[in-house]
């Protein structure tokens, strides 16, 4: 069984591996002191457990794994975070609280094993951790990844998302970016105010917005800065009526 | 502060006031002194009248003329000298006006005669008025200062756990705690040195009251101890340079204000990098002030999560409480070095 440990930390690593001696089974195949290493691990070794720390350095744990396709199964670990610790009780993820026992830490790694066994896919369970996550905290940047390269993204330089059956389409100064997820999720943890949803598949950056246009009876276009037209619908364009104000 | 009779709607206290004598110092010109009662009025208009402006202008003389014992001499000199110009203007240019108004005989001599009796009533609203200006800016400084007492009072109570919670980081503390239990496997004096360390640093923080004032050398002691802590825990990464005269070790500042910017910068720096990070820290003496400035390399190209920015707020708010000035606290981001410089002067204005 391999397993990546990933976290800032040196001495945190330390003590995984050092725990990690009673479990003949796991094999510490790489460490990573930040994300970014973690990534390329993992495409590199594909690993059937990762540790992961949640704050470190560019990019946090959850940024990390938004990136990668089929995630292995997770061991998170945390110091403070309530909105982490949050998001793991609603959705029932195992995950260590520094400083953690040596028996808690076992049990994590015992449930890991297990899951591990059962060939159980853990997209679900991520899925959830990351939509419960945007409910409580909102988001300030994303992450995403163009074949080896990573980027990060300040919210204000998005012009849209659009979503594209799985994946949302994200335009922005930098250019257009496919990222795996949820229009809901984002919709929600989206800063309200900033951003609107203006169409079942279009959430647009309300200041990067040229003007509105009347089309049809009821119906809207909506004219970007760099000239992209957007479709707006009804109820679409009463959020948009609430937001701008007019 | 502005003149306190010219501001909002004062001035018509004031004038009403200055009827008022008019009227009584008319009555007794045609009373007690056998003036027709048209000369009476014009008598009484006009001599009141003039003290009236002048009396608008003592403020100037009160305002610009701080109170303080070693300038005592100074002040009788000046009020003395302003009492006597005005008096002799006042008393002058009332002459000038009423002498063409009135051609009677009896009225030229009774003005002559009069003279010293303005002259001492000049006297007597000269020092009336001082004193009015004097009462109104002891009032208003009593106003600002107790403001200013129970703002910092509020402020202190209501940001005590506040401050505690920004300046020591919760992640510090159980971070630190892992890389104990780390250590205790691997290397357990490290460990044991740790422990010490992080039991000092926590002794000296928690220990202090909020409004404690400390030397410059116990405050800096703890900051390295932090740092120290913070080096167990990303080694290498973490580079110090310190350059403190000797001359400001005992200089004051206010307890734990250094904290937050040495927090700001492990977390911009060591936090959000990748690299080795220098944090710089200098203090020095600059005439009445002790400047100490905290700097950090970071990535300007960091698309950083949001901080709640307290950090800097805080400092700067403590800062403008505690000494009654602004501006104490300078920011400057250059060539990916982010600057934070405080100067604190060295002698309270309240203690």
């Amino acid at each position: 069984m391999k397993a990546i440990i990933i976290d800032d930390e040196n001495l945190a690593r330390e003590l995984i591996k050092a725990y990690l001696k009673k479990f003949d089974q796991v094999e510490v195949i790489a460490e990573c002191s930040d994300g970014f290493q973690g990534l390329k691990a993992i495409q590199q070794h594909n690993p059937d457990l990762i540790f992961l720390d949640i704050q470190m350095p560019k990019i946090t744990g959850f940024e990390m794994l938004e990136l990668i396709e089929n995630p292995p199964v997770v061991i998170f670990s945390t110091a403070f975070d309530q909105y982490a610790i949050k998001a793991f009780e609603l959705n029932a993820t195992d995950y260590l609280l520094k400083p953690y026992s040596e028996a808690r830490f076992e049990e994590a790694v015992k449930k890991a094993i297990a899951k591990i066994g059962q060939k159980e896919s853990n997209q679900k369970e991520l899925e959830g951790l990351k939509e419960t996550r945007s409910e409580q905290e909102s988001l300030d940047r994303i992450v995403v990844k163009t074949g080896n390269k990573i980027q990060i993204l300040a919210l204000n330089q998005v012009h849209h998302f659009e979503a594209q059956d799985d994946y949302v389409a994200i335009h922005s100064d930098q250019g257009k970016f496919l990222k795996l997820m949820r229009m809901k999720a984002l919709g929600n943890g989206l800063p309200t105010g900033d951003f609107v949803r203006i169409h079942r598949s279009h959430i647009v950056n309300v200041k990067h917005i040229e003007k509105l246009e009347l089309y049809e009876k009821d119906s809207y276009i909506l004219y970007l800065k760099n000239g992209q037209q957007l479709p707006v619908s009804r109820s679409g364009h009463g959020r948009l009526k609430e937001v701008l104000r007019y | 502060m502005q003149h306190p009779f010219l501001k909002n709607r004062n001035f018509i206290p004031y004038i009403t006031t200055w009827v008022m004598i008019a009227a009584v110092f008319g009555f007794a010109l045609y009373n007690f002194y056998g003036l027709t009662w048209q000369t009476a009025l014009i008598d009484s208009l006009v001599f009141n009248a003039l003290f009236m402006g002048l009396g608008l202008a003592y403020w100037f003389n009160v305002r610009y003329s701080t109170f303080d014992k070693s300038q005592l001499i100074n002040q009788v000199i000046s009020h003395l000298a302003a009492a006597a110009i005005s008096i002799l203007v006042g008393v002058f240019l009332f002459k000038m006006i009423v002498t063409p108004m009135v051609q009677e005989e009896y009225y030229e001599t009774f003005v002559k005669d009069s003279m010293p009796l303005r002259g001492a009533l000049g006297v007597l609203y000269y020092a009336i008025v001082v004193l009015i200006y004097y009462l109104i800016l002891y009032y208003d400084d009593l106003n600002t200062k107790s403001q200013r007492q129970a703002q910092l009072e509020t402020m202190l109570k209501s940001s005590e756990l506040e401050m505690l919670k920004s300046q020591i980081n919760p992640h510090f503390i159980f971070n630190s705690l892992n890389s104990i239990s780390s250590l205790t496997m691997i290397a357990p004096n490290r460990a044991r040195e740790m422990v010490v360390k992080l039991s000092d640093f926590l002794r000296y923080s928690l220990g202090k009251e909020n409004d404690q004032m400390n030397s410059v050398e116990d405050e800096i002691n703890n900051i390295m101890l932090y740092l120290d802590i913070e080096r167990v825990r990303f080694g290498d990464r973490l580079k110090v340079e310190k350059e403190v005269a000797e001359d400001v070790k005992d200089q004051k500042l206010p307890n734990l204000i250094l904290q937050p910017l040495f927090e700001n910068a492990i977390k911009h720096g060591i936090y959000e990098s990748l690299e080795e990070i220098t944090i710089q820290l200098k203090a020095w003496k600059d005439g009445n002030l002790l400047k100490v400035q905290v700097s950090n390399e970071y990535d300007p190209n960091a698309v950083s999560r949001k901080g709640k920015g307290i950090g800097l707020k805080n400092v700067r708010e403590r800062l403008s409480l505690i000494y009654g000035v602004n501006q104490l606290v300078e920011v400057s981001k250059r060539d990916g070095i982010f600057t934070v410089r405080l100067d604190i002067p060295q002698t309270i204005a309240d203690s």
